[in-house]
C-alpha cells in the first residue's frame, strides 16, 4: 500500500511539473491556433537562464537579445514610415521587452544573483524570445493551414534547442532547490520543491482563471479564442492578443522549467521530454480547456510512475501509445474545431 | 505528342540520373559509393512521406515504419535464416501493414489531433524497439545482419553493385510515383486532399484512397529500412527515432510537397547541408550538433514562409516546360442513354435540425429533359433541399428518389446512376490543369488499381477518361483553356469548369448550385445556350440560383421556397407575378 | 459633409473580384439602405468598408481621413462598426461579457453605455448572465447590435439584421434602428427585405452583381421598377403589363 501511495504522489508531482507547460500550450493554441511543439524549449530557457543569472552571467546574451529586439523595432518603424502608417504601431512589443530584459539584468547584477531576481530575469528572457519567435514565424503564417503551423513550430523547436546547446553547452547544470528537505504526507516523503511545483501549477491555473474571467484583457483573449472574426469586429487586435498569449505562455513555461530544474538538473535537452509529456496531457483536453489539460497531465504523470514501477523499459511506450485511443475518444466526443 | 512529353521529361531526367548513379557506383571511391546508397535509401523513404503529404495526410513519426521494415527484415534474415529477398519482402509488407493499421486509426482524427497522434507513434515505436531487447538487441543494437544477395547483386564487399541496385530501384519508384500521381488514382488523391466532399460526390471513396496511400507510403518506408539494414549490417534505433522522422519531414518540405521528384531534391539538399556542416562549420567552429539543429530549424521555417512549394516549385518556375500539355482526343463519347425512371421525385420531404424545421413538406418533381429552377430568399431552405437531392443528408420525413434511388448516406453512389452536381463555392483542384480537373469528373466511369497506375498499364482507361474530358470541354467551350492552371481562371471560367467536370461523369441529371454567380452577362448567355443544348440531348437539369433574370431565361418551371415550405411553383411568368413571391422577396410593406 | 466615402473600390475573395470600381457615400446623420438580391456583393462591400477584407484597389475615407491602410480595430477606434450577417458573437461567453467586449477599445463610460444598451433592449438586461448560445435568434441579434453600440460608433453598419427572425422581433429591432437614426447616428443598412429597409432609411442604393444600378431617396426607390427587377429578374415591360 505504501508503494501505491508513493507512486501516486510521485505521479502527481511529475504531472504538476508538466502541468505548467501544458497550460501554456493550451493558452497559445486557443488564442493563435499554433500547436506549439517548441513550448518545452521555453522551460529549458527558463532553467538555463536561471542558472546563468544565479551566477551573474549573460551580459552578452542580454545585449544580443535586446539588440535583436531593437533591430526588429527599427525594421517595423521603418516599414511604418514607408507605408505612412502610425509611427510606433506594432513596435511596442519589441521595445517593451528589450527594456524589461535590460532592467531585469540590471536587477540581477545589482543584487549579485539574488534567487528571485534571477528567476525574474529567466522569465523575462523567455518572454523576449517569445516575442521574436512570434514576430518571425507566427505573424507571416497568420493564414497558413494548421499543418504548416505545426511543421513550422518543429523548425522553431530545432532552432531553439540548437541555440540552447550553443549558448549553454551540453553539460547538465545543477541548481539548488529553494529549500532542502520536505514533509511526510501520510507514509510518503515529499520534497519542498515538489510542493512548490504543485503550488505554482495551481497558482498559474488560478492566475489564468482570474485573468481570463475578471480582467478585460483576459476576456479579450478568451474572445479571440472563441471567435477570431468576432474579436476583430469588436476592435480587439487579434495579432496583439496572439503576441500576449505567446509571452504569457513563455513566462509560465520558464517558471515551470526553473522550478523543475533542481529535480532533474538543467540541460539543453530537458525541454523536449517536458514539452512532449505536457503535450500528451494537453491533447487529452483537446488543447482547448485548462482543467482538462491539468487532468490530462496528472494522468500522464500517474501512468508514467506506475508503469515505470511495473514495466520500467516500457514506460514511454505505454504513455505514448495510450494517447491514440484517448485522441480517438476525444475526436468522437468533441472534435477539435476547424478554424 | 504533347501527352508524351510529361513522361519523356521524367524519363530523360531518370535516365540521366541512372547513368550518373551507375557511373558513381562503378568508378567512385568507396566513400562516395556508400553515400550513393544512403541517398538512394533516404530518397525511397522520403518519397513515401512525400506521397503521404501530397495526399493531405501527415506523419511526424514516419521513421518508425522505416524502423519496422529494417528490424523485421534483419530479424527474419539473421535469426530465422530467411533468404534476404524474402526477408525484405516480409519487412516491406509488415511496415506497409503497420502504416495502414495506424493510418486507419488516425485518418478519422481531425485537425491538430493527426500530427499529435503521429508524433506519439514516432516516439512509441522506437522506444518499443529498445524495450523489446530479447528480439532487437535493445539499446546495444542488432549486429551481423546477413548480406543481401539477389542474382549477381550483393551488399557485401564494397557494395558497388548494391549501390547501383538501390539507385535504380529508387529511380523506378520515383518514376512510378510520378506516373501514379498523373493517373486516375493520383487525381483522386489530389481531389481528396483539396476538397474531400467533392471527391465523394464524384464517386471516389476516401477510405480507399487514403488507405492505399498509407499502404504505399509504409511500403516505401519499409523498403528503405530493409535496404538500410543490408547496407549497414548493423541496426541501432537512432535512425528510426522521432528526430529521424523530423529529418525526413525537413527533406520533404525542402524538396516540395508537389511532385515525387521533390523527395530526391530534398534528400540531396539535406545531404549537402549536412556535409557542409560537418566539413566546414564543425571544423572551424566546433559546434556541429548545435549548428546542425539551428540551421535545419531556420531553413525549415524560412522555406515554409518564403518557398512553400520547396525546391521543386523553384525549378518548375524557372523551367516552364515542366508543365505538361496534353493533346486533344480523337473521338467524341456518345451521350448516355436516358433512363426510364423519373429523374427527381421528392414527396413531402421534411428536414428538421433539432427543433428547427429547415424544410417542411416540400414536393418537387423533375421530368426527363426538363430544366427546373429552385429559388427563394435567404434562409428559405434551398441549400437544405439541394443537400437532400445530392444525398448529403437524408430527410427526416417524406421521400426523396433520385433516378430511382432512394436517399441514403452513401455519397459515392449517386454519380454511378448518372446524377452529377456543381458546387456554389467552386471546388477545383488548384495545382492541376483544367483538363485534369475535368478528367476527375470521369473517375467513376473506369476502374484501375495501384500497380497498373504506377506502371502505366492503365493507358487504355486513361485514354477513355481523357476522351470524355475533352468532350466535356468541347461542349462547354473550354478547349482553349485545357492546359491552363485552374488558379488562373476567372470566376466565370471556373464555374464552367465545374459544369464540364460534372458532364465528364456522363450524367443524365445535372444539379447546378448557383452556376451564374460571378458570371458576366455574355457568359450567362453562353451558359443558358449550353443548358438548352444539354436538355436537347435528354438531360434533366436542376438550377439553384439567385439571379432570377438568368433563371427565367433558362427554365420551364420554377419552384419558390420560403421559410422551409413551397411558396409557389409554375412557369416563370406565373411565379414572377405571384403576390406571395413579391412579398417574400421585397418584404412586408408595413413592418 | 460626407461621413463615409468609398472611392473606386475593388475587392473580392482570393483572386476573384466581387466588386470593381464601386463608389458611394453617406452623409453624417444619414440612414442609407443598400439593397439587392443575394450575391450582389452587399456583404462584401460592408466587409471591405470595415477593413476585414483586403482591397484590390480604391480608397475608403471616413470623416475626411483616408483609412484604407488601417486595420479593422483602428477603424472601430475611429467610430465605425459592423454588425455582421452571421453576428460573430462569442457563444460560450455571457451576454454582459459579449456586450462589454464591444467597448474593448473605449473603456471610458462603459457602464453608461451598457445601461443605454439595456434600455434599448430590456430583455438583454434580464439575460445578462446567460451564455449567448442559449439565447433565441432575435435575442442574439440584439446582442450583436448592442455589442456594436458599446463601441459608441458614429457610423453603424448592419448586415441583414432581419434574417431568420419572426416579424414581431424584426419590428422591435427596426424600432431601435429608427431610434438610433433619430438620435443622429449614421447608418448603413444592408437588407434583402427591401420595403422594410427603405422604411427605416432616407436614401438607398440598389446593387446588382457587383454594381450600383440605382440611387435615390427611399420614396423614389419604393416605387422604382428597377428595384423589383433587381430582386425578381423580371424585365420591366412585362412587370408593367401585369401590375395591377
Amino acid at each position: 500500500m505504501d508503494v501505491f501511495w508513493f507512486l501516486l504522489i510521485d505521479g502527481i508531482a511529475w504531472g504538476a511539473a508538466y502541468g505548467i507547460v501544458a497550460l501554456s500550450i493550451v493558452l497559445v493554441h486557443t488564442v493563435t491556433r499554433v500547436v506549439n511543439i517548441a513550448q518545452g524549449e521555453y522551460a529549458t530557457l527558463g532553467a538555463l537562464g536561471f542558472y546563468m543569472a544565479l551566477n551573474v552571467g549573460g551580459q552578452v546574451l542580454t545585449m544580443a537579445v535586446c539588440g535583436a529586439h531593437l533591430a526588429l523595432a527599427a525594421l517595423t518603424i521603418g516599414g511604418n514610415v514607408l507605408k505612412k502608417r502610425r509611427f510606433l504601431l506594432a513596435a511596442e512589443w519589441n521595445l517593451g521587452t528589450a527594456l524589461c530584459l535590460a532592467l531585469a539584468w540590471v536587477l540581477v547584477a545589482a543584487t549579485g544573483g539574488n534567487y528571485w531576481a534571477a528567476a525574474l530575469y529567466a522569465m523575462v528572457l523567455a518572454a523576449a524570445f517569445a516575442v521574436i519567435i512570434f514576430r518571425l514565424t507566427v505573424r507571416p503564417l497568420m493564414n497558413a493551414s494548421p499543418l504548416v503551423l505545426v511543421v513550422c513550430s518543429i523548425g522553431v523547436f530545432l532552432t531553439m534547442s540548437g541555440l540552447s546547446l550553443a549558448l549553454f553547452g551540453a553539460e547538465p547544470r545543477p541548481i539548488a532547490p529553494v529549500s532542502n528537505g520536505g514533509v511526510m504526507m501520510g507514509p510518503v516523503f515529499v520534497q519542498y520543491q515538489s510542493l512548490l511545483i504543485a503550488l505554482s501549477s495551481i497558482g498559474v491555473m488560478a492566475a489564468l482563471y482570474v485573468f481570463s474571467e475578471r480582467t478585460m484583457t483576459g476576456r479579450a483573449l478568451r474572445a479571440s479564442a472563441v471567435n477570431r472574426d468576432g474579436a476583430e469586429i469588436c476592435g480587439i487586435p487579434v495579432l496583439w492578443a496572439g503576441n500576449l498569449s505567446f509571452v504569457l505562455a513563455a513566462v509560465f513555461s520558464a517558471l515551470g522549467g526553473l522550478l523543475l530544474a533542481p529535480m532533474i538538473t538543467a540541460s539543453y535537452d530537458m525541454g523536449l521530454t517536458l514539452g512532449l509529456k505536457a503535450f500528451v496531457g494537453a491533447a487529452m483536453g483537446g488543447l482547448a480547456e485548462y482543467p482538462a489539460a491539468v487532468i490530462g497531465v496528472l494522468l500522464v504523470g500517474t501512468i508514467e510512475s506506475f508503469s515505470a514501477f511495473s514495466a520500467s523499459s516500457f514506460r514511454d511506450v505505454i504513455v505514448y501509445t495510450l494517447i491514440i485511443p484517448i485522441l480517438i475518444w476525444r475526436n468522437a466526443v468533441k472534435p477539435p474545431e476547424d478554424h | 505528342m504533347a501527352r508524351l512529353s510529361l513522361k519523356t521529361t521524367n524519363r530523360s531526367a531518370a535516365l540521366f540520373l541512372a547513368i550518373f548513379g551507375v557511373a558513381v557506383a562503378v568508378f567512385a571511391p568507396s566513400y562516395q559509393v556508400g553515400l550513393l546508397t544512403i541517398v538512394g535509401i533516404d530518397t525511397i523513404v522520403t518519397l513515401g512521406l512525400t506521397m503521404l503529404l501530397i495526399s493531405g495526410q501527415i506523419s511526424l513519426g514516419h521513421a518508425s515504419y522505416m524502423g519496422i521494415g529494417a528490424y523485421c527484415t534483419a530479424i527474419l534474415a539473421r535469426d530465422l535464416a530467411m533468404t534476404p529477398v524474402l526477408a525484405l519482402v516480409f519487412g516491406v509488407a509488415v511496415a506497409s501493414l503497420a502504416c495502414v493499421v495506424i493510418g486507419s486509426l488516425t485518418m478519422r482524427l481531425k485537425g491538430i489531433f493527426v500530427p499529435l497522434a503521429t508524433l506519439s507513434i514516432g516516439i512509441a515505436v522506437p522506444t518499443a524497439i529498445v524495450a523489446l531487447d530479447w528480439l532487437t538487441g535493445g539499446a546495444s543494437g542488432f549486429p551481423n545482419v546477413p548480406e543481401f544477395n539477389l542474382g549477381p547483386i550483393s551488399s557485401g564487399g564494397e557494395g558497388r553493385d548494391f549501390a547501383a541496385f538501390v539507385w535504380i530501384v529508387m529511380l523506378l519508384l520515383l518514376l512510378g510515383c510520378a506516373t501514379l500521381l498523373n493517373s486516375r488514382f493520383g487525381r483522386a488523391v489530389s481531389a481528396d486532399a483539396a476538397h474531400h466532399d467533392m471527391a465523394l460526390v464524384f464517386g471516389s471513396s476516401i477510405e480507399y484512397t487514403r488507405l492505399t496511400t498509407f499502404a504505399l507510403s509504409g511500403a516505401l518506408a519499409g523498403l528503405g529500412g530493409a535496404l538500410y539494414a543490408f547496407q549497414l549490417n548493423f541496426l541501432s534505433v537512432s535512425p528510426f527515432s522521432l528526430a529521424a522522422g523530423i529529418h525526413l519531414l525537413i527533406a520533404v518540405v525542402l524538396g516540395g510537397i508537389v511532385h515525387p521528384f521533390g523527395a530526391f531534391l530534398g534528400v540531396i539538399a539535406v545531404t549537402l547541408i549536412e556535409a557542409f556542416l560537418q566539413n566546414v562549420v564543425a571544423r572551424s567552429m566546433g559546434l556541429s550538433g548545435a549548428a546542425e539543429m539551428m540551421i535545419f530549424g531556420v531553413v525549415l521555417v524560412a522555406v515554409l514562409i518564403k518557398y512553400p512549394g520547396g525546391i521543386w516549385s523553384v525549378i518548375a518556375r524557372i523551367w516552364p516546360e515542366f508543365t505538361f500539355p496534353r493533346s486533344p482526343a480523337t473521338q467524341a463519347t456518345p451521350a448516355p442513354a436516358v433512363p426510364e425512371v423519373q429523374p427527381v421525385h421528392v414527396e413531402k420531404a421534411a428536414k428538421h435540425f433539432g427543433g428547427l424545421k429547415a424544410l417542411d413538406g416540400v414536393s418537387l418533381h423533375i421530368g426527363k429533359g426538363e430544366i427546373i429552377g429552385l429559388i427563394g430568399p435567404n434562409g428559405a431552405g434551398k441549400s437544405t433541399l439541394f443537400d437532400l437531392l445530392c444525398g448529403l443528408t437524408i430527410p427526416t420525413e417524406g421521400s426523396v428518389a433520385i433516378l430511382g434511388q432512394t436517399a441514403s448516406k452513401n455519397l459515392t453512389r449517386l454519380v454511378r446512376f448518372g446524377a452529377a452536381r456543381t458546387f456554389q463555392h467552386v471546388k477545383l483542384i488548384d495545382h492541376l490543369t483544367v483538363l485534369e480537373n475535368v478528367a476527375f469528373g470521369a473517375h467513376v466511369t473506369e476502374k484501375t488499381d495501384l500497380f497498373r497506375s504506377m506502371t502505366g498499364l492503365d493507358r487504355a482507361a486513361e485514354t477513355r477518361i481523357f476522351d470524355r474530358a475533352w468532350d466535356a470541354l468541347r461542349k462547354t467551350g473550354l478547349e482553349e483553356l485545357a492546359n491552363a492552371k485552374t488558379s488562373t481562371l476567372s470566376m466565370g471560367q471556373a464555374r464552367l469548369v465545374e459544369i464540364a467536370r460534372a458532364l465528364a461523369s456522363n450524367p443524365t441529371l445535372l444539379m447546378l448550385d448557383e452556376p451564374a454567380a460571378g458570371l458576366r452577362s455574355g457568359e450567362k448567355r453562353l451558359l443558358a445556350d449550353l443548358l438548352h443544348e444539354l436538355r436537347g440531348q435528354g438531360m434533366s437539369i436542376l438550377l439553384v440560383e439567385h439571379d432570377l433574370e438568368f433563371v427565367v431565361s433558362c427554365v420551364s418551371r420554377i419552384y419558390v421556397l420560403n421559410r422551409g415550405t413551397l411558396l409557389s411553383s409554375g412557369t416563370p411568368q406565373e411565379v414572377q407575378n405571384d403576390p406571395a413571391v413579391i412579398e417574400a422577396y421585397l418584404g412586408m410593406s408595413n413592418a | 459633409m460626407p461621413d463615409l466615402k468609398i472611392e473606386n473600390l475593388s475587392v473580392g475573395y482570393g483572386k476573384h473580384p466581387v466588386l470593381s470600381d464601386l463608389s458611394m457615400g453617406l452623409d453624417a446623420g444619414e440612414a442609407v439602405a443598400l439593397l439587392g438580391a443575394n450575391g450582389a456583393g452587399k456583404t462584401t462591400l460592408l466587409k471591405a468598408a470595415q477593413g476585414i477584407l483586403p482591397l484590390f484597389g480604391g480608397r475608403v475615407i471616413f470623416d475626411g481621413e483616408d483609412i484604407t491602410a488601417l486595420s479593422s480595430d483602428r477603424r472601430v477606434a475611429r467610430g465605425m462598426v459592423l454588425v455582421p450577417e452571421n453576428r460573430e458573437l462569442f457563444p460560450t461567453l455571457d451576454v454582459r461579457t459579449n456586450l462589454e467586449l464591444g467597448s474593448y477599445l473605449k473603456p471610458m463610460g462603459r457602464h453608461t453605455r451598457l445601461d443605454w444598451v439595456y434600455s434599448l433592449f430590456p430583455i438583454l438586461a434580464e439575460r445578462s448572465r446567460q451564455q449567448v448560445k442559449t439565447l433565441s435568434g432575435g435575442e442574439q441579434q440584439m446582442v450583436a447590435i448592442g455589442r456594436a453600440l458599446m463601441s459608441s460608433p458614429r457610423l453603424l453598419m448592419l448586415d441583414e439584421p432581419s434574417i431568420g427572425l419572426a416579424p414581431k422581433i424584426i419590428r422591435e429591432i427596426f424600432d431601435v434602428i429608427g431610434k438610433l437614426r433619430d438620435e443622429g447616428m449614421t447608418i448603413l443598412l444592408v437588407e434583402q427585405n427591401a420595403r422594410l429597409a427603405l422604411g427605416a432609411s432616407q436614401r438607398g442604393y440598389v446593387m446588382e452583381i457587383g454594381h450600383l444600378v440605382v440611387e435615390g431617396t427611399a420614396r423614389q426607390l419604393e416605387s422604382d421598377e428597377r428595384l423589383k427587377k433587381a430582386y425578381l429578374g423580371m424585365n420591366t415591360k412585362t412587370a408593367d403589363e401585369n401590375s395591377p
